[in-house]
């Protein structure tokens, strides 16, 4: 006992391996949250009429809302008056090529080891780097354009393809969906667009990288994926973000519009910054993403990865609205120290003969509280709908929780819904038949755990099954109880 | 001196309120019709003829009858069994027994309904065991009376080492009435309880159950609930296991039609360890019905060694029936065993097409396969007198339906 002991403190005594920060000058606004700054955010944007109405009214509905408080994660209050809304790199001058860049911040991404050239020779994934808020560097921009894929950064879609923007922003999670969507929607800086018109297949990968880089700034994302009919693209969402001792607000807002035909393949892996081991600090990650099947056999399928983060809070869902339209759901969650993470997704069965798929694995170590929470709901016309649904929990230690929360709700009777959950530990026996046949106590453990999240790496693209895979190790190899 | 104060208790309800839906625990459950009702306390009882409400119990030797609430002698035939104590709750808070006020009175104080049944109390029934009782007891009750509402007290203690079987059975003239039950039951070291439930009621009234089990070390506890009957039902059993090695069995079968809503809520606190519990609960739900099952299984930080399962199985007949269902772990420990299900589906296509490429007609080909989906919950009884008498009324709810 002693010795798993000692191995359980080694491995959990790990320190945030991205742990640095980099003095960049941040042009950023004062502190708090009114209509002034919200019209300096969008004056300083330079953006239309509209998007500075649509934040207006989102921010009016938010003064209206009371934070919600129903999921299982404990936190001091936030002050939303203590934080500052917009900071962005200042540009030292327009940037042509990625030469240009700010050197700092090519070291920043070298330390990450995501050197740009890099990922250009070598990936062929365009990486739209956004660093606090706004886009400095985006890549095969060029390739894209040729198929008439438009992937550029939120502000640039604002000026250069307003009429898109316009047409689809809150139109999958409205203004006034919940709280922190309506803050969202009210101070986003920037975040990442991307359209895939008729008929095309993305010809690459689409990867952003997020970091947080600022003190005490709130980062509050939006990105907005628009696939056309029949066309289909694989983005791909990883972050890890710089240690801080005050916790940080993360509230994103995802949304992906999927017509006729298309396919929608969002994966992420999330390694924010989780807080220390006694708790302190870390990010608190309150995210709505959302995608809505309109078409006929359109798809959407999410992906999710997610080690970091002192509180993670978000339901990857879709909108089933079209006839014979998939969503998928497969998540690894994985909490040690002190993180809480209250995560699902919702599956709204709207359309006939639908189909949805949902596999959740959670791993506690620690004190971790982990917790699925999901809804499947068929409504009345989704005749012949299918949902099968799979929440397998594993515990590392006896201080961890784990918690299994389904809503099911049927008003068809042609549905067939199924769901199943199952909570474990590691067994000694596991441990011993790998331990005999020569594999380390920390090398077992990895192996065990990476076996239990096998069904959802399986559906991530090539290169964040790798990096997922070691975040996992890094994260709680050797934790036995 | 401890004395009942059914007028705090009101207050306090009054103050409280009914639960709504913004509650968690009542999200799919509404009560607002039943709070806008106007009920009266039941009359004294003019003289029926019971005969055909008791007739099919006759297997029972013994059984205590409540007429509207309250506890009728001469309609019940007393347990004759040395081992069995009983006494209505009336007699015992006239008689101002501080031991059992002070049991009655503390409930959990969440539950805003219990505030309205102590408030409202009409009568219920304490029931002692001290040995091993081998006949089971019946409990039956009727409601007679129209628009009158039953706060209903129970309180059942098995001593140590004691064994017992009680059927509950709830029917009433189809007519809208409200019934509030509130039963705490109290299980000893190595005392063990089958309880049994079968609810008939009108399908214009309202039924609202609420059973708190308490369990000591090696304890066993087994509970079959099986409702056909009432506009709305809402079923509560709460487990709390006090001490190691406990068992907890809770089967339960609902068969709605109609326009009628059936919730079964269940909670499981597993707060010690080596502890076992098993749900299974399946559903028939037709025409308009509404069925809800929420299960909650809570396993504490030292509950170590915890076996829990739980299933949640549904089958719906028709285009307008729905079901929400919501089965929850909640789990601190981590050598523990727990799993969770729920399924929710329509009769096999192919397996109508067999009986009826065999000359059964459409009709009895879904009643067939209904059935066999029920029966899987009668099997759970052991008793092979209990288990006829449930087939019985699951039979008889079958005759009177035209399945869709």
């Amino acid at each position: 006992m002693t010795s798993k002991n000692t191995n359980l403190k080694q491995f959990t005594d790990q320190e945030y391996k991205y742990g640095f920060s980099i003095d960049i000058d941040a042009d950023a606004a004062p502190k708090g949250l009114n209509e002034e700054i919200i019209r300096f955010i969008s004056h300083k944007k330079k953006e239309p009429e509209f998007l500075l109405n649509f934040r207006l009214k989102a921010f009016k509905h938010w003064q209206t809302m009371i934070e919600p408080t129903w999921a299982f994660v404990k936190y001091p209050k936030i002050d939303f008056q203590d934080i500052i809304y917009y900071s962005a790199p200042k540009p030292k001058k327009q940037l042509k090529s990625l030469d240009e860049v700010d050197p700092e911040l090519r070291a920043m991404f070298d330390k990450l080891g995501i050197n740009l050239d890099e990922q250009k020779r070598i990936s062929g994934v365009a990486v739209d780097a956004v660093v606090d808020s706004v886009s400095v560097a985006t890549t095969y921009k060029k390739k894209l354009a040729e198929v008439g894929v438009i992937f550029c950064s939120f502000s640039e879609a604002v000026q250069n393809h307003p009429e898109l923007v316009q047409k689809y922003l809150g139109t999958v999670v409205p203004y006034g969906d919940n709280f922190y969507s309506a803050l969202n929607s009210a101070v986003f800086s920037d975040g990442s667009f991307c359209f895939i018109p008729k008929g095309v297949r993305c010809p690459m990968e689409l990867s952003t990288y997020f970091r947080i880089n600022a003190a005490e700034t709130g980062q509050f994302e939006r990105t907005l994926i628009v696939a056309e009919e029949s066309s289909y693209v694989s983005y791909l969402e990883g972050c890890t973000a710089p240690q801080r001792d005050k916790n940080q607000l993360h509230a994103a807002v995802v949304e992906i519009v999927a017509l006729d035909n298309a396919h929608v393949k969002y994966s992420t892996v999330q390694n924010w910054y989780p807080g220390d081991k006694q708790g302190r600090g870390g990010i608190y990650n309150f995210v709505t993403k959302r995608g809505n099947c309109r078409g006929k056999n359109s798809k959407i399928s999410w992906t999710q990865v997610e080690t970091g983060s002192a509180i993670t809070w978000k339901y990857p869902s879709v909108f089933l609205t079209g006839d014979n339209s998939v969503g998928e759901f497969y998540s690894v969650a994985l909490t040690n120290n002190y993180q809480q993470a209250d995560t699902g997704t919702k599956m709204i069965h709207i359309g006939k003969n639908t189909k949805s798929t949902i596999i959740s694995k959670g791993i506690s170590a620690g004190r971790g509280q982990n917790t699925y929470r999901g809804l499947v709901k068929v409504l009345k016309n989704a005749s012949d709908s299918r949902n099968y649904s799979q929440c397998d929990s594993l515990l590392i230690g006896d201080k961890c929780g784990a918690h299994t929360v389904p809503y099911l709700e049927v008003k068809n009777k042609s549905a067939q819904i199924e769901h199943e959950a199952s909570t474990s530990k590691i067994s000694e026996d596991q441990i011993f038949y790998c331990r005999q046949r020569g594999l380390s106590q920390e090398d077992a453990v990895s192996m065990i755990v990476n076996g239990f999240c096998k069904d959802v790496f399986q559906n991530l693209p090539m290169e964040f099954a790798v990096e997922a895979q070691k975040l996992l190790g890094v994260s709680l190899e050797g934790s036995v109880g | 001196m401890l004395v009942f104060k059914k007028e705090e208790f009101l207050n306090t309800f009054k103050q409280k309120g009914w639960p709504s839906i913004k509650d968690e625990r009542w999200k799919y459950t509404s009560l607002k019709e039943l709070s806008a009702e106007k009920f009266d306390g039941p009359n004294n009882t003019s003289s029926f003829n019971f005969n055909s409400y008791l007739e099919g119990l006759n297997f029972l030797k013994s059984y205590l009858v409540f007429i509207d609430g309250r506890l009728n002698i001469n309609l019940s035939r007393q347990p004759q069994d040395g081992g069995v104590y009983f006494s209505s709750i009336n007699e015992l808070i006239n008689n101002n027994d501080t031991e059992i006020l002070k049991k009655i009175t503390r409930f959990n104080n969440q539950r805003t309904l219990n505030y309205l049944n102590a408030g409202q109390l009409t009568d219920g029934v304490l029931i002692k065991i001290n040995s091993q009782v081998k006949e089971p007891i019946g409990l039956i009750f009727i409601t007679t009376q129209k628009n009158i509402q039953s706060h209903i007290r129970n309180l059942i203690e098995v001593e140590a080492q004691a064994k017992v079987k009680i059927l509950e059975c709830y029917k009433g003239f189809d007519q809208t009435y409200f019934n509030n039950i509130l039963t705490s039951v109290y299980l000893n070291n190595e005392s063990s309880l089958e309880l049994y439930k079968i609810q008939e009621e009108s399908t214009r009234s309202y039924h609202i159950s609420s059973l708190e089990v308490f369990q000591e070390a090696n304890s066993h506890f087994e509970s079959h609930l099986h409702t056909f009957g009432g506009k709305l039902t809402r079923n509560e059993i709460a487990v709390s296991f006090n001490a190691s090695g406990s068992r907890a069995e809770l089967f339960g079968l609902y068969a709605a039609s109609g326009t009628q809503h059936v919730d079964n809520t269940t909670f499981i606190d597993h707060a010690v360890s080596d502890c076992q519990s098993e749900e299974l609960y399946k559903g028939i739900l037709d025409a308009k019905a509404h069925g809800v099952f929420s299960g909650e299984v809570l396993v504490r930080e030292n509950a170590q060694k915890t076996d829990a399962r739980q299933k949640n199985k549904n089958l719906l007949l028709s285009e307008e029936a729905h079901i929400d269902t919501k089965p929850q772990l909640k789990i601190y420990a981590d050598d523990v065993k727990c799993a969770h299900g729920a399924t929710i589906g329509q009769l096999d296509k192919a397996a109508v097409f067999y009986l009826r490429s065999r000359g059964i007609d459409e009709a009895q080909a879904n009643i067939i396969l209904t059935r066999a989906f029920a029966v899987e919950m009668l099997e759970k009884i052991k008793d092979e007198k209990m288990k006829e008498y449930f087939d019985k009324t699951l039979q008889n709810w079958f005759n009177h339906q035209t399945l869709h």
